[in-house]
């Protein structure tokens, strides 16, 4: 088990140093001077070079990459040209936020996602299933963005029972931070609620085929036993594994949500940044992002051998 | 998942069908595929949002990017089927021009990313080795981003415009058709059929194309089918965010943001776009669905 942890530990490093020279060749890409795009054209030549060697840019790239790899080991993803301010510090303040929303959206779709799909898969064919896979189907295809915007017409604009937009801290005031996460994370949870439903459903109708599922209901166990003791157990190794992977689906939505909303996540600043060619700011987040991916996977690798004890680590 | 572990009543399935007469693969085809009424209805909205793309000139009533001031942010009305914009361009004949561009993004960044994603899994899958570690590794370094915020740092960074915006889907798509092919080709390589082939000769380029891609055609062929509806979203996610196609040409994702400031009083501006972009993705992935239980071999003599 543990050296299982170690390796994969060590796999991760691999995945986000390649993402570091992933993003950090990207940046590459941006068309044009980030020196000039910083200083203006009205900058004398003496500026330009200064500042150059400051953000050493007129180093070779594989320095440059050294450079920033170092520092950013160390905490110090460099100053974003746009807003100023240490990466370091934008991030710490807006990652909470990203997260909170997330985590939110994580725990109601697999709640929710997980009964639902029993539910189904139980009454196949019933009027329930037929409406829980239309809204499976839907939650797949629905535009985030739009979804956030239909509902602040409806549940802002017309009925007024929720805030429009923007983003009140948990701790600051509780009652009013829950009404205004409904929406946002509502919108973040769908579509994962929706693979979550789906592939619950499916996977059960697998489970509940099998023989000893036919000889624990001929015992007369009563179905809740059946399904939550035999069934949903060994159901739940395919739908622990999508929730590894898709876990990212909802980092990924916060992007859109948190522009719909006006939510000053991590999401936001990413926009932002990118919309800026910001790119100390946009690199750092990639790596973060990639960071939290791969910590989440291992999560769930390590999982699997506490739902199935059949699962070996070597 | 399940390939490997057929049991007993499968295995003597499948030598049921082999004593049966041969169907016709094609009309097995057509009938699965028309046999749930929601396949067609996908099949349909397909086809009428590519008509609406191809004869855009002719179904819309009004040029799509002339600006009619005196008559801006008007309601739905007979003259204007789904009212106006803040500029009095006509919304009705803006979505229908959108379909263009999601259409025509949705297809060639799903074909770049199939191509592209394909070869590497191949290599990766059939050389092994080195090869496929480098190969594999990338692919999970790149999956370790959300598509979405991949997209739309390359898109950003690149600057819009149809090309960048192509490179930015397909570089977020490319993982899942390495990755799937990649599996394909470790489960077939070690069949009788690829051994027989390399010991009389072939080159590794003829066993890749000829002997190991047609077995993974239907599971690419069916995840096309889906990404065409997620790249579409994807593009519209992008020009909503601004980060994509320039301001002018209409695109749902930029009506909706457009829409957006408005919402109190003409809603229909965000609404009519983004009823298009749920119906498209949804139908994609309706048809993807249907495509999957037609070309599954496991199924075959079931349905």
């Amino acid at each position: 088990m543990l050296s299982f942890i170690v390796r994969r530990l060590v796999q991760t490093v691999i995945v986000v140093l390649l993402v570091t020279i992933i993003s950090f060749l990207l940046m590459q890409l941006i068309p044009g001077d980030p020196v000039l795009t910083i200083l203006g054209t009205e900058a004398t030549q003496e500026q330009i070079d200064d500042l150059r060697k400051e953000l050493f840019l007129d180093r070779p790239v594989y320095e440059q990459y050294i450079h920033w790899l170092n520092n950013s080991i160390h905490g110090d993803f460099g100053t974003s040209i746009t807003l100023r301010q240490s990466v370091s510090k934008l991030l710490i303040t807006r990652i909470p936020i990203t997260l909170y929303l997330a985590l939110l959206a994580f725990i109601g779709s697999v709640v929710l996602g997980i009964i639902f799909g029993i539910l189904s898969a139980i009454r196949r064919g019933s009027w329930l299933d037929n409406v829980v896979s239309l809204l499976a189907n839907t939650g797949v295809a629905v535009p985030v963005f739009w979804l956030g915007i239909l509902g602040i017409y409806l549940f802002g604009l017309t009925l007024h029972w929720l805030p429009l937009q923007g983003y009140t801290s948990p701790f600051e005031d509780f009652v009013k931070s829950i009404k205004m996460a409904i929406m946002p994370v509502i919108c973040l949870g769908l579509p994962f609620l929706a693979i979550l439903t789906r592939q619950t459903r499916s996977s059960m109708l697998e489970v509940i085929r099998n023989d000893y599922i036919r000889t624990a209901m001929s015992k007369g166990l009563t179905e809740r036993v059946i399904v939550f003791r035999h069934a949903l157990r060994n159901a739940l190794i395919p739908i622990v594994t999508l929730t590894g992977i898709n876990l990212r689906t909802i980092i990924g939505g916060s992007v859109l949500v948190e522009t719909v909303f006006n939510i000053p996540g991590m999401g936001r600043l990413l926009v932002l940044a990118s919309f800026n060619k910001d790119f100390q700011v946009v690199q750092a987040s990639l790596v973060i992002i990639s960071l939290i991916t791969c910590l989440s996977n291992l999560a769930v690798d390590i999982s699997y051998g506490w739902i199935d004890p059949r699962v070996r680590y070597d | 998942m399940t390939e490997n572990n057929t049991s007993a009543p499968e295995k003597q399935q499948s030598l049921q069908q082999s004593a049966r007469p041969r169907v016709n693969e094609f009309r097995r085809f057509i009938r699965v595929v028309s046999a749930r009424w929601i396949n067609i209805v996908g099949l349909v909205i397909i086809a009428l949002f590519i008509i609406a793309a191809i004869f855009a000139p002719l179904l819309a009533p009004y040029d799509p990017y002339k600006q009619d001031l005196p008559a801006a942010l008007q309601q739905p009305s007979a003259a204007h089927l789904l009212g106006t914009d803040d500029i009095g361009r006509d919304t009705l004949s803006r979505t229908i021009y959108g379909a263009r561009i999601s259409l025509i993004v949705g297809l060639v960044s799903v074909l770049i990313a199939a191509v592209i994603g394909t070869a590497m899994g191949l290599c990766a899958g059939y050389f092994g080795g080195w090869a496929q570690t480098i190969i594999m590794r990338f692919i999970d370094a790149l999956m370790s981003i959300p598509p979405i915020i991949l997209m739309m740092a390359v898109a950003a960074l690149l600057g819009g415009g149809l090309r960048n915006i192509f490179i930015a889907l397909s570089i977020g798509m490319i993982p899942v058709y390495c990755r799937l092919t990649n599996g394909q080709i470790i489960s077939t390589k070690e069949a009788d059929f690829i051994t027989a082939a390399i010991l009389i000769g072939a080159s590794p380029m003829r066993i890749m194309i000829k002997h190991l891609l047609p077995n993974s055609f239907a599971t690419l062929l069916v995840a096309m089918t889906m990404n065409l509806g997620f790249a579409i979203l994807a593009e519209a996610s992008l020009s909503f965010l601004g980060i994509g196609i320039s301001p002018p040409t209409a695109t749902w994702g930029s009506m909706v943001n457009d829409g957006y400031r408005y919402l109190l009083t003409n809603p229909m501006l965000s609404f009519a776009p983004g009823v298009s972009i749920l119906a498209v993705v949804l139908s994609f992935n309706l048809v993807g669905d249907g495509l999957r239980d037609a070309l599954d071999p496991r199924l075959r003599g079931i349905i």
